[in-house]
């Protein structure tokens, strides 16, 4: 019963807030013109147009982000065993958003192929994290020592991206909104190709998953027990880092879907298992569902940005996190 | 029953960064018998324990599970042959005792299958053997100190290696736990089982031991029955402590000089 009640009530949770993100907005839309928009497409009505090419496809790219970010979250703070650990706060949002910048910059890479060094930054963001915190090793709660290195090189690429962004301001004029990480009107477009290389990287955490929950008992238990260490942990790294920089790639670097998720998802139905994998993937989307609704509404008919709504909300969560994690010690946070 | 055969060291030598932890160590355990390695921290007793469950690899000689060197066989091949209880292994507090138990059987499954019937009779007897049946739906994080040892021997039990090998098993238990272990892989070891297990107390190693291999840097010291190993001079000579030593119940007791009446 509590499997069947774990898989279809997020699910349902995610269908409701989809129908507000669609009716909500700058001019709230009735049900019937949702339905009709969606069973008698008028391409000469201004409403049916709204609703698909500007709601439904900010509402995909709103589930899909949400999706993979609230996974690559879970993921990493599984086998870091540490629950401060996310995208964001290890420094792979600001090293992929580095790389982007710096792509457009010299190479003018623009739309799909930005992927490439978006990954490359993820990837670079970490080695330099873990580095850094191999350096702090011996000094503190190596916990709060990744995060700090982690914040550390968010510090260094976003000054960097600033830096160049300030070498050429028009250039960048419409990557701003990116920049701060937000939903925009086309991001639908690179969320095409994006996604499946997405669900490569879901299906790929679901196989590995039981590996991976062998490895939370300790790397030599776990290879003692048949586990591939080194591969269930790379791999699991690379999905994960794949997931956030294919979200970061769609709608800049949002943060604290993947820090605040998977704590959500402990407390609901532990770390172990593919039931705890499902629930971050639609937790995910649920919050960042939410919290695009929240930018349409708060201030209407301005439009926020969902990245501006995240970080406020998402890094008051952040900071009691780590109030409750210096306060006790020795446990995951 | 799983295939139970001897596991021996041939001349192993072992190093980490350049630092010997092993020298040229020989040693033959056999099934149907209960094998306690002791000597003072740092001899390399658990680094003998990784190496004999594969999961670090000889700079020389050879790790054999019967005649078959480990270094030819992959992780999971050894695994479904060898189980290790590692020392103080953090397990996830919310994990149900059934999961943990049931995470034994990972070597015996692929990515994809489910549990079978084999798992499931397999993971059922390890928690009747460990007496944690009745906690199965209980989460980690609410088990005593105790509680969680023997669901995690379940555990290696439900692996259904022919070797078992334990690392300091009863450290931080109460006695009547410490005692429950022991007293289990002795059980294991008499049913058939190759049983290796790494002890600091010579007093249990006496009880529940049929040999007792005495290791000092890197290297076997001693190698036999507990009463001609377990002796003052052997004591002397590799913990650095005169000690009276007392025969009583079968078991040999060590009584440091300096305060023995």
């Amino acid at each position: 019963m509590r499997p069947v009640l774990l898989t279809v009530c997020p699910a349902l949770l995610l269908i409701v807030l989809s129908v507000l993100h669609l009716r909500l907005g700058a001019a709230a839309m009735d049900f019937a013109l949702i339905r009709d928009a969606f069973f008698a497409y008028d391409p000469t009505n201004y409403s049916h147009v709204i609703v698909i090419f500007q709601r439904l496809t900010r509402l995909a790219v709103a589930i899909y982000t949400g999706a993979a970010l609230g996974v690559s979250g879970y993921l990493l703070q599984k086998i870091m065993q540490n629950g401060l650990v996310s995208p964001s706060t290890l420094g792979i949002s600001a090293g992929a958003t580095n790389f982007v910048i710096l792509s457009v910059y010299f190479f003018g890479f623009a739309g799909v192929a930005q992927f490439v060094p978006a990954l490359a930054g993820g990837m670079a963001a970490v080695l330099l994290t873990f580095g850094i915190s191999h350096i702090l090793k011996g000094q503190g709660d190596p916990r709060l020592n990744l995060v700090l290195a982690g914040s550390m090189v968010t510090t260094l690429f976003s000054a960097v991206t600033a830096f160049v962004v300030s070498l050429d301001a028009d250039a960048f004029v419409n990557l701003i909104g990116w920049l701060i990480g937000n939903i925009g009107n086309f991001d639908y477009v690179s969320l095409a190709p994006m996604a499946p290389i997405g669900a490569v990287a879901m299906i790929a955490a679901v196989i590995a998953s039981r590996a991976v929950d062998i490895l939370v008992l300790g790397e030599d238990q776990a290879a003692a027990m048949g586990v591939n260490v080194r591969l269930a942990y790379g791999g699991t790294l690379l999905t994960a880092i794949v997931l956030a920089v294919s979200a970061v790639t769609v709608v800049g670097p949002i943060g604290f879907v993947g820090l605040v998720v998977p704590h959500i998802v402990r407390m609901i139905s532990g770390e172990i298992g593919r039931m705890s994998l499902w629930l971050s993937m639609v937790g995910g989307a649920v919050v960042l569902t939410g919290a695009d609704i929240l930018a349409r509404t708060a201030m209407a008919p301005r439009v926020l940005n969902v990245g501006t709504v995240m970080g406020f909300s998402g890094g008051m969560v952040f900071l009691i996190l780590v109030l409750l994690a210096a306060r006790r010690r020795g446990s995951v946070a | 029953m799983p295939a139970i055969t001897s596991l021996s060291l041939d001349g192993v030598h072992y190093s980490i960064r350049g630092r010997e932890i092993l020298r040229d160590l020989s040693l033959v355990a056999q099934p149907g018998e209960f094998l306690a390695i002791v000597g003072p921290n740092g001899c390399g007793k658990s680094t003998t324990l990784r190496l004999m469950a594969g999961l670090a690899r000889a700079d020389k000689g050879r790790i054999l599970a019967g005649d078959t060197d480990l270094a030819k066989l992959s992780r999971k091949e050894i695994s479904r042959r060898i189980a290790l209880l590692t020392q103080a292994g953090q397990v996830p507090p919310n994990l149900s005792v059934y999961d943990l138990v049931s995470m034994g059987r990972f070597a015996h499954q692929t990515l994809l299958s489910r549990q079978s019937r084999e798992d499931e009779a397999l993971i059922a007897d390890a928690m009747l053997a460990m007496h944690v049946q009745s906690l199965q739906a209980r989460r980690v994080g609410e088990l005593s100190g105790g509680q969680l040892q023997r669901a995690r021997m379940a555990m290696t039990l439900a692996q259904d290696g022919g070797i078992l090998l334990l690392d300091e098993p009863t450290t931080y238990l109460d006695l009547r736990f410490q005692f429950g272990i022991l007293e289990k892989a002795r059980e294991l070891a008499h049913a058939g089982r190759t049983v290796i297990a790494v002890l600091h107390d010579f007093t249990q190693a006496s009880l529940f031991a049929d040999k007792v291999a005495v290791m000092n840097e890197g290297r076997l010291v001693a190698l036999g029955r507990p009463n001609e190993v377990l002796t003052e001079d052997i004591v002397a000579e590799v913990f650095g402590v005169r000690t009276k030593v007392v025969h009583a119940h079968g078991a040999v007791f060590h009584v440091p000089e300096a305060v023995a009446k």
